[in-house]
């Protein structure tokens, strides 16, 4: 089956500042795909690229196998970074609206519009005007119109932001909903947690470049892998030196290690009780994706990066 | 690579029956359209309640001369006269017969009103109930009090007077006093109400008389004799050589040759507003478009070419829309005119005026003009951020507009003007120089030129238009990203 987009090699640069480096990377049907990296590192731009609405300076893109544009038309349901609707349509007239631009019948677009706003618990809104609607509302209402025609590809462009927890749980159940049509997915966000709950792959990009592309196990083995360890009894810190990476003693009294790439947190475990030393703490912390992406490009980077490590949603 | 882009029809349809009906349904719109019928039904509401817009002013006069007081009340009557002369001039043009509207008018100017109105009772009897007399700006009373300490207290307001049985507040005093010689007085107007001047006007055209007077009668000359004289004076004939002789007119000229530049005008005034307000609306039309933040959205399934032209397409009918009552109300009145009325002239002159010339210029320029100008409005909406943005950026475009509004009473005024000869191949001024020169029948290869070189300008906007468009849309614009994107791509500077 056709990849619904390929990106080879994609440059960008606005008003001499490089946007996007040499940026290459494949969608394939049926996956969902993360596209993480923080404000400014060319996420947005790569995406406007692979619909065709920026050419690149040099590289190409193809989607559904074509150069982006009318072929595309009605397969894809993108849903940009800038968000509005018209303030004078009331829901149900915004999403039959795209539908209709997207192909669909009048009659069936209307019908659409009505079952995805009951669906979504919008159903006593869509009468509606825009204008009167709250900000997570008239948000569900722009990513019901994008796709509202059911595309068999969809590009979001960080459709997390701007929303409280709850509607952002609303939004991954929408985006899970749509992945179990086997619908090809690819979202940009700067917070890991939903790409880590979502995805089955992930692309970090940091300062215009691709810094990492794979599963969402694999950019979590590149993540530092910690333990917090406590002990009443003296010598904690000489036990635990052979398999640390690095050691910071906090103010609580309590260590956290950073474990070697070749030693495992259960090493710890065998080698206190062989010396009989007993923890009153031994926490192995899950690696997040953003631990990854610090290790990815390195802390000097990030720290001058609007990362969010994000609220839980 | 094709000149024209490719467009979905139904895609653009839809976006143009979006932005109809976004504006169709505001309240602003319906007040728009609704605008004549408003300002008609209320000029037949004040007409029928008979509202006075201007109470009457009660003028007193103290003439310590003893002479001038009765002589101004003739030359306050003389003035009613002069404006009962006035509106009744208008009833000519409702005399159909050629001889009795021209013995008429005769009549009038020399017998008075009162001659017209018998003739009009005695000769058309069907325009004689449809005449009221003029209202008087001010009329003049008896003085309540013999001097100007004792009339101060009604000019104030604290004392009010009775005009006939009804209590009434005196609005003004003219004193005559003796002045430097014993024929000319010396004159003051005294009132509360600096602004209404109509008994002061009055006074000094009285006074002016006084001074023709005591001019030319001690030379044994009249004054009354001299105006009558002056009103029975032959008027000078027209006469047009390019004019086509046949055998009930000569050369002479009428409103059959007049009519056609006065519709030429009217045309191109209409043709402006309409280019100018649809313009304006495309504006406002897309800086709603990009505030909403929409666009980015509809290009993902909607060609650029689209968006424009869908565009385009919606606000030409809005526009439509809002000027349809004018343009109905005067096609109404041009066909009710030449089915019924009266001047045969004005008829042959109307039939003229509208011929399939005008009528395929007018459409031909319609579409330029509109797509020229909305081109321009639309790339400079796309690049705004706000609507101070948008003011911004437009000014030059709409000095430009209103530069061109200036050809058209050139054209009545002197349509031979090689400014107006220049502006028909202006493409910005084309559409309104080209139609108010129409009547006097520029050669065509001047016309078609013309158009040419307007297709060519709005082919080229068209372009641009999509070209900055693409960029305004999809940047956070604004007037800075403009003079940077110029210096860029225009310039070819590094910034």
């Amino acid at each position: 089956m056709m990849s619904p987009l390929a990106v080879h090699s994609v440059s960008k640069s606005f008003a001499g500042k490089p946007a996007v480096r040499d940026v290459s990377f494949t969608v394939e049907p049926g996956e969902i795909v993360g596209f993480l990296g923080p404000n400014g590192a060319g996420k947005t731009t790569t995406l406007r690229m692979s619909l065709g609405l920026i050419k690149p300076d040099s590289g190409s893109v193809k989607l559904f196998g074509d150069t982006p544009g009318e072929n595309a038309f009605g397969r894809v349901g993108f849903l940009p970074e800038e968000r509005g609707l018209y303030k004078k349509q009331t829901a149900r007239e915004a999403i039959a609206h795209m539908a209709r631009l997207n192909g669909v019948k009048k009659k069936q677009a209307f019908t659409l519009a009505d079952d995805l706003l009951e669906r979504y618990g919008l159903g006593e809104a869509k009468r509606k005007k825009n204008k009167d609607m709250s900000k997570g509302m008239a948000q569900k209402v722009q990513l019901l119109a994008a796709i509202a025609h059911d595309p068999e590809f969809h590009i979001l462009d960080e459709p997390f932001s701007g929303l409280d927890p709850v509607n952002q749980q609303v939004l991954e159940g929408m985006v899970r909903e749509i992945a179990s049509r086997d619908r090809t997915i690819i979202f940009s966000t700067h917070v890991m947690e939903h790409a880590e709950r979502l995805c089955d792959r992930i692309i970090l990009m940091a300062s215009g470049r691709k810094v990492f592309d794979g599963t969402t196990k694999a950019a979590l083995a590149k993540a530092p892998r910690r333990v917090i360890l406590a002990s009443d009894m003296d010598g904690l810190t000489e036990l635990i030196e052979p398999f640390a990476s690095a050691i910071d003693v906090q103010d609580t009294g309590e260590i956290s290690l950073t474990l070697k790439p070749n030693a495992q947190a259960h090493d710890i475990l065998e080698r206190s009780v062989a010396q009989n030393l007993k923890l009153s703490k031994y926490e192995p912390i899950r690696p997040t994706l953003h631990e990854a992406f610090v290790t990815l490009v390195g802390k000097d980077v990030t720290e001058n990066m609007d990362l969010n490590a994000g609220p839980s949603a | 690579m094709s000149l024209f882009p490719k467009v979905n029809m139904r895609r653009t349809f839809l976006i143009a029956r979006r932005d109809y009906l976004g504006y169709v349904k505001t309240w602003g719109f319906w007040i728009s359209f609704l605008l004549p019928f408003i300002f008609a039904g209320f000029g037949f509401l004040m007409a029928t309640a008979d509202i006075n817009l201007s109470p009457t002013q009660y003028v007193a006069v103290i003439d310590d001369t003893g002479v001038h007081a009765e002589r101004l009340t003739d030359r306050y009557e003389e003035d009613l006269e002069s404006k009962a002369k006035s509106i009744l001039s208008a009833k000519a043009f409702f005399i159909e017969d050629k001889d009795k509207r021209k013995e008429y008018q005769r009549v009038l100017k020399a017998d008075g009103s009162k001659a017209a109105q018998t003739y009009i009772t005695e000769n058309v009897p069907g325009l004689s109930s449809s005449y009221s007399p003029p209202e008087a700006d001010f009329k003049l009373v008896p003085p309540p009090a013999p001097d100007l300490e004792g009339l101060l207290p009604y000019l104030r307001g604290e004392t009010l007077m009775s005009v006939d049985g009804k209590d009434a507040q005196l609005g003004g005093v003219i004193i005559f006093k003796a002045g430097t010689t014993p024929e000319m007085p010396d004159a003051q107007f005294w009132t509360t109400n600096i602004n209404k001047l109509d008994a002061p006007q009055l006074v000094d055209k009285y006074l002016q008389r006084i001074a023709s007077t005591s001019y030319l009668e001690p030379h044994g000359l009249s004054v009354s004799e001299l105006r009558r004289r002056v009103a029975r004076a032959p008027e000078t004939t027209l006469y047009n050589p390019t004019k086509t002789k046949t055998t009930d007119s000569d050369q002479g000229v009428n409103s059959s040759d007049t009519v056609p530049f006065m519709v030429a005008a009217v045309l191109a005034l209409m043709l402006w507003l309409t280019v100018f307000s649809g313009a304006y609306m495309l504006l406002t039309s897309m800086l709603e478009e990009k505030l909403n933040k929409l666009l980015e959205m509809m290009l993902a399934t909607t060609r650029f070419s689209e968006i424009i032209l869908g565009k385009l397409i919606g606000v030409a009918a809005l526009t439509l829309s809002m000027m349809a009552p004018y343009i109905l109300v005067g096609i109404a009145g041009v066909v009710s005119y030449v089915a019924f009325g009266s001047d045969q002239d004005i008829v042959k002159g109307l039939l003229s005026a509208f011929n399939a010339k005008m009528i395929i210029f007018l459409i031909i320029y319609l579409i330029l003009g509109y797509v020229l100008y909305g081109a321009f409005f639309i790339a400079l909406g796309s690049l705004s951020s706000s609507m101070q943005d948008a003011q911004t950026l437009t000014t030059p475009i709409l000095f430009i507009l209103m530069a061109c509004f200036a050809v058209i009473p050139l054209g009545l005024s002197a349509p031979d003007s090689p400014l107006l000869r220049i502006a028909t191949f202006i493409p910005f001024s084309a559409p309104f120089a080209s139609i108010v020169r129409l009547p006097s029948n520029p050669p065509l290869w001047e016309l078609l030129l013309s158009t040419a070189f307007l297709t060519v300008l709005c082919i080229g906007t068209i372009t641009m238009a999509g070209r900055i468009f693409r960029f305004g849309v999809l940047s956070g614009a604004g007037a800075e990203v403009v003079i940077a994107w110029f210096k860029r791509v225009v310039l070819r500077r590094k910034v």
